[in-house]
């Protein structure tokens, strides 16, 4: 990781506009945060944590009502750079089926491109690159409504994927799928961020997406209330207990050991370590 | 345990005589015990809400029979009608289906399609929104002014307000957060216990099949391919393996363990369970060294 | 049902049909359906059906698929050459009784115009039935362009189409869904009078409509995320070449016209 930062809250505060006679509920109230050249950061929150709107914030949707965002250094409040900056900075959603917009797979994918008003040849290596990077290339003639919730959801990715962009804000992509189909886009995100430097905002309320990733930041009531890595935030079950996130089992079963007087170590989250840390306290089978 | 909802032998095929054609039920022999929770489930595509949607005979069965306490739901539209009152049936997102103008009106759709009396429909609301956790001021709401989660519990009282003796739910907990979902389970649980209804679950999440479910079923290309109580169905952890079936992952953990050589029981899937499976190998360890 | 609409079904294939430029296949299809109204006898007619068949023949559509589509226009088949049996009433009467009257002529008419519309619906389905929806809608914005110089939103009314046919399937499936829904919440959709049933749909209209509302909420976010500002201005994945084989169609469709010309001059009007 460089010093180099594409993606930046800086004091941001946001409410929607209140219904009449009703008072604006803020929902991002002084949120700070950087995403670096590269970064996966994952954003942990229960719903309506005020998670969903550091999405919109980060693309220009919204612009904040203090405070900065800057996305590749553009501030997202000069309009006139608004399509500079959603090129940039590319946002999934939740639902598949409601950011498909083509009734053909490599259709749907050259939608962004299209709208950059690219050359077709350029249109063309874009949407094959972004097909290959999910591996659809083969689907590419599909209709998406006959895809799997992961499949489409994998369409979505290569449709942001293809306007090229620096940082991919997914917000609870996975939540709306069956857990096949939620390994399977998890899979994508982590290769693009591997293999491609590709930064990653993942927005999500499932603890156990944010054990890979290099920061986390939990948000309760429009705030972050924990930040810093996977390991230092699951060990603040202190914090974590009142936000209505669930520790990941692996995690919350070394915790569940550790209170009943078994010696484990603080970074159990993965199936992987909590089986290593179990390895040393495990009496082995005598064999007969 | 008597059986209360069974089906023998049906057979379903959507698009007959299309190229589309597509058999999503072969010869399944399904039956759910009176007042147990059981659970199926399967890859998506694997016939789970076809099975489903014949327990209230909204699908009729090509071969085979669906009964309810011993008579076939599908003889008239008599059976029908009652089947549809008696097995209560909440799809996924069920908050997508709410309609009236407040939470309270839309719950009374149910029973009031059922012909109950105006104040038996007052005191059915009034219990279904208790079990689902709805306060006084959230029934007099817009269905659509409420978040996420209580939209899903109004859904859900809906049904639970036609008082059916069997509860089908398919997802119920789908795209809620971790909370959301803890607390759909928990008011299942307790509208189980207390009302002694049958709950019949279709799910992804088999840790929370684990911590709810009786009894398990498992299918696959349209069969049952496996049948039996939470124990007997996780304890085939190779086969479910093969079907690419997710075990929690802390029983992928423990087969890990024992096929290291390590001295720890097998059919742990929940974190409770774990932790007990855990403390009992070193306890052991314990007195052998004693 | 809603799943059983045929007319406006796309059959993948890669038949010559299939490859032909969509603009042309757009172009020709219009052009095909003047020239059927423009028969006068069985001649010229007789023309347009080898046209329609050999077209059929050569898409390797399946019979049973065409057969199926005509099927749903029975109806109306039916109706306008019942309706020709009896209002005309040319040439030697056949078969009288009390007010209705059948003659020769009154059947040559009604045969022609079965052939006639049969003849249409072959032509009309068959561009839908070898042209992708997605083609098809760009056929038109491409076919219409010129009328952006009139300040025609062409684009914009292009893309609406585009959504419009991305969601038919998923509000057809919604609309099952909902149905199910409330039929297991006891809903009688089918029994009662029509006042009853028209309140029956209720339920199952009002979450439709909100669920579209959201649905189309989400959309133009995703909409937005993804650049989308001037539908007048974007470039396009898909660039449509003009091949022999499209002007070796219109061709065939010139002769068809020059045919129909000579036919009807040379035996005059029949009907």
């Amino acid at each position: 990781m460089t010093d180099t930062i594409w993606l930046r809250f800086d004091h941001v505060h946001y409410s929607y506009p209140a219904e009449e006679g009703q008072k604006a509920v803020p929902a991002v109230t002084d949120v700070s945060f950087d995403v670096h050249e590269g970064e996966f950061v994952c954003v942990l929150g229960h719903n309506g944590s005020g998670k969903s709107t550091i999405a919109k914030l980060s693309n220009a949707i919204l612009i904040p009502d203090q405070g900065v965002v800057t996305a590749m250094e553009i501030d997202t409040s000069q309009e006139s750079r608004e399509l500079e900056i959603r090129q940039n900075v590319g946002v999934v959603m939740q639902n598949p089926d409601n950011q498909i917009v083509a009734t053909i797979v490599e259709e749907d994918v050259a939608f962004g491109p299209e709208n950059l008003a690219l050359p077709q040849k350029e249109i063309r290596r874009r949407v094959d690159d972004a097909l290959k990077a999910v591996d659809l290339y083969d689907m590419r003639f599909h209709e998406p409504h006959k895809l799997s919730g992961g499949q489409k959801q994998r369409v979505a990715i290569a449709g942001i994927l293809a306007m090229e962009p620096h940082v991919i804000v997914l917000d609870e992509p996975t939540s709306m799928l069956d857990p096949k189909g939620r390994t399977e886009v998890l899979d994508y995100i982590h290769k693009l961020n591997r293999e491609r430097g590709i930064a990653v905002v993942l927005i999500t309320h499932y603890m156990d997406e944010a054990v890979q990733a290099d920061t986390v930041y939990v948000m309760e009531k429009g705030r972050i209330v924990l930040r810093g890595t996977p390991e230092a935030v699951f060990a603040r079950e202190d914090v974590l207990d009142s936000t209505g996130l669930e520790l990941p089992e692996c995690a919350a079963l070394a915790s569940a050991l550790r209170q009943a007087g078994v010696p484990m170590p603080k970074s159990v989250l993965s199936p992987e370590a909590l089986a290593e840390a179990l390895a040393q306290v495990l009496p082995r089978e005598v064999t007969p | 345990m008597s059986v209360i909802l069974e089906t023998k032998g049906i057979v379903y095929r959507y698009g007959v005589g299309t190229p589309f054609e597509l058999k999503a039920l072969d010869d399944v022999h399904f039956a759910a015990e009176k007042g147990a929770m059981t659970a199926i489930i399967g890859h998506t595509g694997s016939g789970k809400s076809t099975l489903i949607q014949h327990f209230n005979a909204l699908l009729q069965p090509e071969k085979g029979q669906v009964l309810l306490s011993g008579e076939d739901v599908n003889r008239d539209k008599e059976t029908k009608r009652r089947a549809r009152f008696r097995v209560g049936m909440c799809f996924q997102y069920p908050e997508y289906q709410l309609f009236e103008s407040t939470v309270y009106r839309d719950i009374c759709f149910g029973p009031k399609n059922m012909g109950l009396s105006e104040d038996e429909i007052r005191v059915r609301v009034e219990k279904a929104a208790g079990f689902t956790g709805l306060t006084k001021s959230m029934l007099e709401k817009s269905p659509f002014d409420l978040s996420g989660g209580e939209r899903r519990r109004a859904a859900i009282a809906g049904v639970m307000a036609m008082a059916p003796e069997v509860l089908v739910m398919d997802e119920p907990a789908a795209g809620l957060d971790p909370k959301g979902r803890r607390d759909i389970f928990r008011l299942i649980e307790n509208y189980r216990t207390s009302t002694g209804s049958t709950i019949i679950i279709v799910s992804h999440s088999m840790e929370d099949v684990a911590a709810f479910a009786n009894r398990v079923c498992v299918m696959r290309g349209g069969r049952i391919v496996m049948e039996g109580t939470v124990d007997e169905v996780f304890s085939r952890y190779d086969e479910l393996r093969q079907m690419r079936l997710t075990v929690p992952k802390i029983t992928d953990v423990f087969h890990t363990l024992r096929a290291r050589g390590f001295a720890v029981d097998t059919n742990v899937y929940t974190v409770e369970q774990a932790r007990d499976a855990v403390l009992r190998a070193l306890g052991k360890a314990g007195d052998a060294a004693c | 049902m809603l799943k059983d609409i045929t007319i406006g079904q796309f059959f993948p294939g890669d038949s010559i049909i299939h490859r032909l430029d969509a603009r042309m296949k757009l172009i020709v299809t219009f052009a095909a359906i003047i020239e059927i109204f423009v028969c006068r006898n069985f001649y010229a007619l007789a023309l347009t059906v080898v046209y329609a068949v050999a077209a059929v023949l050569l898409s390797k559509i399946k019979l049973k698929v065409i057969f199926r589509g005509l099927r749903s226009i029975l109806f109306i088949i039916l109706f306008t050459s019942i309706l020709q049996i009896f209002y005309n009433s040319k040439g030697d009467t056949l078969f009288e009784w009390w007010k209705i009257k059948i003659t020769t002529g009154g059947l040559i008419a009604a045969a022609f115009m079965v052939i006639r519309i049969v003849t249409l619906i072959l032509i009309s389905s068959l561009l839908t039935y070898t042209t992708s929806p997605t083609t098809l809608t760009d056929a038109i914005e491409r076919v219409l362009s010129p009328l952006k110089k009139l300040h025609v939103p062409v684009g914009t009314l292009a893309m609406m189409m585009t959504i419009a046919l991305r969601f038919i399937p998923t509000l057809v499936d919604e609309v099952g869904k909902i149905m199910n829904a409330q039929k297991a919440r006891g809903a009688d959709l089918d029994t009662g009078s029509v006042i009853q049933r028209a309140k029956a749909l209720i339920p199952i209209f009002v979450p439709l409509f909100v669920n579209s509302f959201r649905r189309a909420y989400e959309l133009a976010f995703a909409m937005e995320c993804r650049c989308y500002s001037d539908a007048e201005h974007r470039t396009r994945l898909k660039v449509m070449k003009l091949h022999a084989r499209d002007f070796g169609y219109l061709g065939v469709d010139l002769l068809l016209l020059g045919g129909i010309i000579a036919l009807n001059i040379l035996f005059g009007k029949q009907i």
